[in-house]
C-alpha cells in the first residue's frame, strides 16, 4: 500500500483512541474544532477547488444548522446527534435553492448571492423572536453526562463527520462527476457544449458542499449548549474555510485538510497570545492579511506547490481516478 | 429532396417556409427556420433559414461578421435566438441547453480552441461521454470500454502516444485534434466545426479534411465554417453563403464560386 | 393606510435613495471596469464614516466637509491598491480578485474594531435633530443635505464619465477591454484610475451614513447586501440604472418600514436582489457585454 494511503488510515487510528490517553479538554477541543473546520473546508473546495466557484457564504449554512438542530431539540426535543444527519440535508436542499437562484448562469451572481445569504438567514434568525429567542440566542438543554466524558461525543462526532466528508470527496473526485466539476473550472461554456449539463452540476456540487456546514453546525450548537445570531454566522468560519483549503490546496483532496491542521491550531495560538480585549479583532486583521497575502503569493498552495516543484507526472492532478485505473495493455 | 436542393446552380437565400418544410423531411439532419438575434441593437442574424441533408459536409461560409458563429452558437444552445426556429432530425430544440442539445447528437468544436487545460488528453476525451445520472455520481470517472474507445479515438487523431499528458501542454495543433476526437466521444450524428483549418500548416488541413471524409463515410453529417477555400471547395457539398446575417446563396461549390451575389458580397465589403 | 404616512415615507425613501445610489455608484463603477464585485465596498464606506466621525470629534469638521478630505485621500489609496495588488492579479482567474477584496473587507472591519470598539456610533451634528415640515410631512434636515450631496455628487460623477477623456476610456473599457485596448487605450491605466475613482465615491457615502445610520464595525455586511441589490437591480455596471434601482429600493424600503416592520424592510433588498436573478439568471448584464461562453 501507497504512503498516502496507510498515512491516513494510521492517523485515524490515532485520533480514534487518542481520548483515551490523552484526558485534558484543552487538546481533545483543538482537535474537535479542526476537525470541524477540516470537514467543512472539505465541503467547501468540492465547490471552490473542483468546481473553482468560491463561497463566501458557508457561515450561512453553518448558522442554519445551528438553528435548525437547536430548534428541534428546544421544541421537539430530538436530540442533536438524532437531527445531525437531516440537519445537513437540509442545509443541502436550501444550498440547492440558492443555487437554482444563483449558478444557472456564469460567474458573478454566485459570489452576490452567497455574500447575502448569510446576513438574510441572520435577519431571519433575529426576528423570530418568538421560536429562536432573538438576540438574547437559544439555549440547548445540557447533555446529561458526567463533565469528563461530555467533551467525548462531540469530538468522535466531528471526526466522523470528518471521514464522511473526506470520503464523499473521494467518491466524486474519483466519479464522472467530479470530472464535470473539473471540466466547469477549466473552461465551462466547453463544458456545456461537451453535454455537461452544467447548472445541475453546480447545484448539485453546492448542495453536497454546504451539507457538511449544516452538519457542523448543528454539532457547534450542541456542543456550546447555545446558539446566538452573532456566534452561529461568525464571519470568521467562511474566512477559515477559504484559507485552509487556499494554503494546503484547493481542489486537491488532502489540501483543505492539511489547511485545517495548520491554521487552525496557530490561529488558536495567536488568540492566545493577544490581550483578551481586542483578540477577536486583532484575529480578523490577522486572518485577513493572511488571506490576501495567500492570494497574492501562494495562490496553489501548499500540495500543488510542493508536488509541481517535484515535477513528473503526479503533479497538480485534478481527478485522482485516472492514476488508480490500471494501464491499458499497450 | 424537396426544399433547398444541392443542385449544380447555385440558388437563393432559403426562406422560413422552405426550411419548415425541409425540416419534417427525414433527409434532412438540421434545419434553421427564420433566426433573428441581435445584440444591443445590432442585428446579428436575420431572418436566417438553412437546412443540412443527412450524411452531407455542408460548408458555411462569408465574409468575417456576417454571422456564422453566432448561428452556431444559436442552433448549439449557447444563445436563445430572438425569434426562429432550429430542428433536429425534425425537433425543436430552440431553448434548449446546450448540454441537452449535445445528447440530441449535436456536437460542435469552436472557433478559438477550447479544450479543459488542468486535465489530462484522456480525461479531455472522456467529459463528453454522457449525462449526469444519479448513479454516475458514484460510478468511477472512466470505466473500461470508455477508455477503449477514447484511446481509439485518440488514435484515430494521432495523439495516443500523448493521453497522459496535461491537455494544456499540447501544440495549438494537437489542441484543434483533441477537440475534433473529443467531439467524436458523444458519438454524434451532426458535428458543427467552427474554422478547423484556423492556423493550421497544410499538412495538419490535409490531415483534418482526411478525417471528416473518413467519418463522413461512416455517416456522420458536418456543418462547417471555414475561411480556407481550398479546403471548402474540395471536401464540401453543398456550400451555404451568408452575409450580413442571412443566408444569401447556397449549391454546389463550383455553383457559389460563380455565382455574382456571392462575389459581391466578399468584394463589397 | 394613513396618506400622510405614506406621503412621509415617499419623501424619506426618495431621499434616502438618493444616498443609497451614491453609496452604489462606486461599485457598479468598479463591477464595470473589472467585472469583480468589490466586497470590501461597504467596508471603505464605514471606515470612511469612522473618519469623517473622528474629523468631527477632533477638529470639529463638518461631516459634509470632510468629503472634500476623505475623497482624494480615498482616490489615491484604492488607485494604489489595485495598481500593487489587484492589478498582479489580472490575468488570473477574477475569484482571486474576489478573495483579496474579502480579505480586505476583513481587514477594514477588524482595524475599526480595535481601533473604535465595536459598538455603535453616529455622527451628531448640532443640526442632526433639526427638521422641518412641508404639507405636514416632517423632513429631517441630514436627510435633505444629505440627498443633496449624494445628488451633486453623482452630477459630478456623470459630468466626469460623459465628458472627459477618462470618462470615455472608463466607458470604452466597460462595454469591452478588448476593443478598448485596440483603440488606443491604456486599459491598466485606466482600470487603476477608476478604481481609485469607485472607492473615492464610497469614500463620500460614508459621512452620509454616518449622518443618517448608525454603525459599527460589522454593519458593512448590511450595506454590501444592500448596494449589490441596488447594483444588480440597476443592471450590473450601469450608473443610470443603479440610480434607478436605488429610488426603488429607498422607497420600497420606506414603505415596507411602515407597512410591515422595522425589523423586516431590510429583507426588501434581497427579495428584490433574488428574485431579479431567478427571473434573469443571465439578463443582467446591461450596459456590460454578455461574459463569454
Amino acid at each position: 500500500m501507497k504512503l498516502r494511503t496507510v498515512f491516513p488510515i494510521v492517523m485515524l487510528g490515532l485520533f480514534l483512541v487518542l481520548p483515551i490517553v490523552v484526558r485534558e479538554g484543552f487538546y481533545l477541543d483543538l482537535l474537535l474544532f479542526t476537525f470541524m473546520y477540516a470537514a467543512m473546508s472539505v465541503g467547501w473546495d468540492i465547490m471552490g477547488g473542483l468546481a473553482g466557484y468560491v463561497s463566501l457564504g458557508h457561515v450561512g449554512f453553518f448558522g442554519l444548522g445551528s438553528y435548525v438542530a437547536g430548534l428541534l431539540v428546544v421544541h421537539f426535543g430530538i436530540p442533536v446527534f438524532l437531527s445531525a444527519p437531516f440537519v445537513g440535508i437540509l442545509a443541502g436542499i436550501v444550498g440547492a435553492g440558492l443555487g437554482w437562484i444563483s449558478l444557472r448562469a456564469r460567474g458573478t451572481s454566485f459570489v452576490i448571492v452567497t455574500l447575502t445569504f448569510t446576513y438574510v438567514i441572520q435577519l431571519v434568525a433575529l426576528n423570530l423572536r418568538d421560536i429562536t429567542g432573538g438576540s438574547s440566542g437559544l439555549y440547548l438543554p445540557l447533555l446529561t453526562l458526567p463533565a469528563d466524558v461530555v467533551i467525548l461525543p462531540f469530538y468522535y462526532g466531528m471526526l466522523v463527520l470528518l471521514v464522511v466528508a473526506i470520503l464523499v470527496s473521494l467518491a466524486i473526485r474519483r466519479s464522472k462527476f467530479g470530472l464535470g466539476l473539473v471540466a466547469i473550472r477549466e473552461e465551462e461554456g466547453k463544458a456545456d457544449g461537451s453535454g455537461v449539463n452544467t447548472s445541475l452540476y453546480k447545484i448539485l456540487a453546492f448542495a453536497i458542499s454546504v451539507s457538511f456546514a449544516g452538519v457542523a453546525g448543528a454539532l457547534h450548537a450542541q456542543y456550546l449548549n447555545y446558539v446566538d445570531p452573532d456566534l452561529a454566522f461568525e464571519l470568521i468560519i467562511t474566512l477559515n474555510l477559504i484559507i485552509m483549503c487556499l494554503v494546503g490546496s484547493r481542489g486537491t483532496l488532502w489540501g483543505p485538510v492539511l489547511g485545517a491542521f495548520l491554521v487552525q491550531p496557530l490561529s488558536q495560538y495567536l488568540i492566545y497570545l493577544t490581550p483578551s480585549g481586542i483578540a477577536g479583532q486583532v484575529h480578523l486583521v490577522a486572518l485577513g492579511v493572511v488571506l490576501v497575502l495567500v492570494v497574492m503569493f501562494m495562490p496553489d498552495g501548499i500540495i500543488t506547490t510542493w508536488t509541481s516543484r517535484r515535477g513528473g507526472r503526479g503533479r497538480a492532478r485534478p481527478v485522482d481516478a485516472p492514476e488508480r485505473l490500471p494501464e491499458a495493455a499497450t | 429532396m424537396t426544399a433547398l436542393p444541392a443542385s449544380a446552380a447555385a440558388v437563393g437565400p432559403g426562406s422560413a417556409a422552405d426550411a419548415e418544410m425541409a425540416a419534417r423531411d427525414p433527409s434532412t439532419s438540421l434545419a434553421v427556420s427564420g433566426i433573428d438575434k441581435s445584440f444591443g441593437g445590432i442585428q446579428a442574424l436575420t431572418d436566417c433559414s438553412l437546412a443540412v441533408r443527412k450524411g452531407s459536409i455542408t460548408a458555411l461560409i462569408g465574409p468575417n461578421g456576417s454571422g456564422k458563429t453566432t448561428l452556431f452558437n444559436c442552433i448549439t444552445g449557447f444563445y436563445e435566438p430572438d425569434r426562429g426556429r432550429v430542428y433536429v432530425r425534425g425537433v425543436p430544440i430552440t431553448g434548449r441547453r446546450p448540454s441537452d442539445i449535445v445528447h440530441l447528437g449535436v456536437m460542435r468544436t469552436f472557433q478559438v480552441t477550447r479544450i479543459f487545460r488542468r486535465m489530462t488528453v484522456l480525461e479531455n476525451m472522456i467529459v463528453p461521454v454522457r449525462q449526469l445520472t444519479l448513479r454516475a455520481l458514484f460510478t468511477a470517472a472512466i470505466k473500461g470500454h470508455e477508455r477503449d474507445r477514447a484511446e481509439a479515438l485518440l488514435e484515430f487523431v494521432g495523439l495516443q502516444d500523448l493521453r497522459h499528458e496535461q491537455a494544456g501542454s499540447l501544440s495549438f495543433g494537437q489542441q484543434k485534434l483533441l477537440e475534433l476526437g473529443a467531439a467524436l466521444m458523444a458519438e454524434p450524428e451532426i458535428v458543427l466545426l467552427d474554422e478547423p483549418a484556423g492556423g493550421l500548416n497544410p499538412v495538419m488541413i490535409e490531415k483534418i479534411a482526411g478525417y471528416v471524409r473518413e467519418l463522413n463515410g461512416r455517416g456522420v453529417t458536418f456543418l462547417i465554417i471555414e475561411h480556407n477555400m481550398g479546403f471548402v471547395m474540395n471536401l464540401c457539398d453543398p456550400v451555404i453563403v451568408m452575409h450580413r446575417g442571412t443566408v444569401i446563396a447556397q449549391g454546389s461549390p463550383a455553383a457559389v464560386r460563380e455565382d455574382p451575389i456571392v462575389l459581391d458580397a466578399y468584394l463589397g465589403d | 393606510m394613513n396618506p400622510q404616512l405614506l406621503g412621509q415615507s415617499i419623501v424619506l425613501g426618495i431621499l434616502t435613495g438618493g444616498v443609497y445610489a451614491l453609496m452604489a455608484s462606486g461599485l457598479t463603477l468598479i463591477f464595470g471596469v473589472m467585472r469583480v464585485v468589490n466586497v470590501a465596498h461597504a467596508a471603505m464606506i464605514v471606515m470612511s464614516a469612522y473618519l469623517s466621525w473622528m474629523l468631527y470629534r477632533t477638529l470639529g469638521l463638518d461631516p459634509l466637509l470632510s468629503i472634500i478630505v476623505l475623497m482624494p485621500v480615498f482616490f489615491v489609496l484604492g488607485a494604489l491598491g489595485q495598481w500593487v495588488v489587484l492589478r498582479r492579479l489580472g490575468g488570473r482567474d477574477l475569484t482571486l480578485t474576489v478573495l483579496v477584496s474579502f480579505g480586505f473587507a476583513i481587514i477594514l472591519e477588524g482595524l475599526q474594531g480595535s481601533l473604535w470598539s465595536s459598538s455603535f456610533q453616529a455622527i451628531n451634528t448640532a443640526y442632526s435633530l433639526d427638521s422641518f415640515n412641508i404639507l405636514g410631512i416632517y423632513v429631517p434636515l441630514v436627510r435633505l443635505l444629505a440627498a443633496g450631496a449624494a445628488l451633486a455628487l453623482l452630477g459630478a460623477l456623470f459630468v466626469v464619465l460623459s465628458r472627459t477623456n477618462l470618462g470615455r476610456a472608463i466607458r470604452a473599457t466597460t462595454q469591452d477591454p478588448r476593443s478598448a485596448a485596440l483603440v488606443g487605450v491604456n486599459v491598466e491605466y485606466v482600470t487603476t484610475l477608476a478604481f481609485g475613482l469607485g472607492v473615492a465615491m464610497a469614500a463620500a457615502g460614508g459621512p452620509l451614513l454616518g449622518m443618517l445610520f448608525a454603525f459599527y464595525p460589522a454593519t458593512h455586511w448590511l450595506w454590501i447586501g444592500k448596494l449589490l441589490a441596488v447594483v444588480v437591480l440597476g443592471g450590473l455596471g450601469s450608473l443610470k440604472g443603479t440610480f434607478v434601482a436605488a429610488m426603488i429600493l429607498g422607497l420600497a424600503e420606506q414603505v415596507a418600514t411602515v407597512t410591515i416592520s422595522l425589523d423586516w424592510a431590510p429583507l426588501v433588498f434581497y427579495l428584490f436582489l433574488f428574485g431579479v436573478l431567478i427571473v434573469r439568471p443571465r439578463g443582467l448584464f446591461g450596459t456590460v457585454a454578455r461574459e463569454s461562453l
